[in-house]
């Protein structure tokens, strides 16, 4: 499976502040994400197909 | 929306339901990063500013979106024929365009600053704030959604990170009612796996 969470051309994501990592909510957000992005291509125009 | 015949609004009605607990869930969603996330990485990370007025334009244009969705939402609920069906379903085709980019870009773009500049205990309240909206019964179904949607250990670290009495609930109820609320939305599909 094609990891979905990549950057694309031309994005640029600002500069990380200096220091250790603090919290895990990347991994997170990630799972959180991938619900809403089921739902909405669920309620979609797929949805009619 | 495809399994509901014109003018069976028993149907309408509980898939409706469904599109507005999704709208809903993805609302708070929004309105806690708006609190609770956004201004702490505006303050403690500075050179992320345009990013983040960025994420938040995004963020207005879903809400806009969700507004929009709304009148239309009980309109097919009240009147499913196939003018409201395709007009509710193009509504959320559009909405899930941006949100395939937003969701993204949050992701690639946001977090890896969010997870220097923002404590455990600080993410852990981003969560608290949608958990506290809905009921223990609400929760522990879209749980299992949730669950269903993520790969096999994903699905592990985050039934992991659920409340003891969140796990239980939804062991005893909440598998139970994700698989009738799946087979319900989607007849003859079979349902993803979960926990």
């Amino acid at each position: 499976m094609n990891e979905f969470f990549t950057m694309h051309p031309g994005e640029t994501a600002p500069p990380l502040p200096p220091g250790p990592v603090l919290c895990t909510g990347t991994a997170g957000m990630r799972r959180i994400h991938r619900f809403f992005l089921w739902a909405y291509d669920e309620a979609g125009l797929g949805a009619l197909r | 929306m495809r399994s509901v015949e014109p003018g069976d609004t028993a149907r309408s009605a509980y898939v409706g339901e469904v599109l507005g607990n999704f709208d809903k869930v993805l609302h708070i969603h929004h309105e806690g990063e708006d609190l609770l996330m956004y201004p702490q990485l505006g303050q403690r990370a500075p050179a992320c500013a345009l990013h983040v007025a960025q994420m938040l334009e995004q963020h207005r244009q879903v809400t806009q979106r969700l507004e929009g969705i709304e009148p239309v939402r009980r309109r097919w609920i009240a009147t499913p024929d196939a003018e409201s069906a395709a007009e509710l379903a193009g509504r959320y085709e559009d909405l899930s365009a941006i949100l395939k980019v937003h969701l993204r870009r949050e992701v690639t773009e946001m977090m890896p600053v969010a997870d220097r500049v923002m404590t455990e205990k600080e993410m852990n309240g981003l969560g608290q704030h949608s958990i506290e909206q809905f009921d223990k019964k609400f929760l522990v179904t879209y749980l299992g959604m949730v669950l269903a949607t993520n790969p096999p250990a994903d699905r592990r670290e985050l039934f992991k990170e659920i409340p003891p009495p969140v796990r239980l609930g939804y062991r005893l109820i909440g598998r139970r009612m994700y698989r009738k609320q799946y087979s319900m939305l989607f007849p003859g599909r079979p349902i993803p796996e979960t926990l």
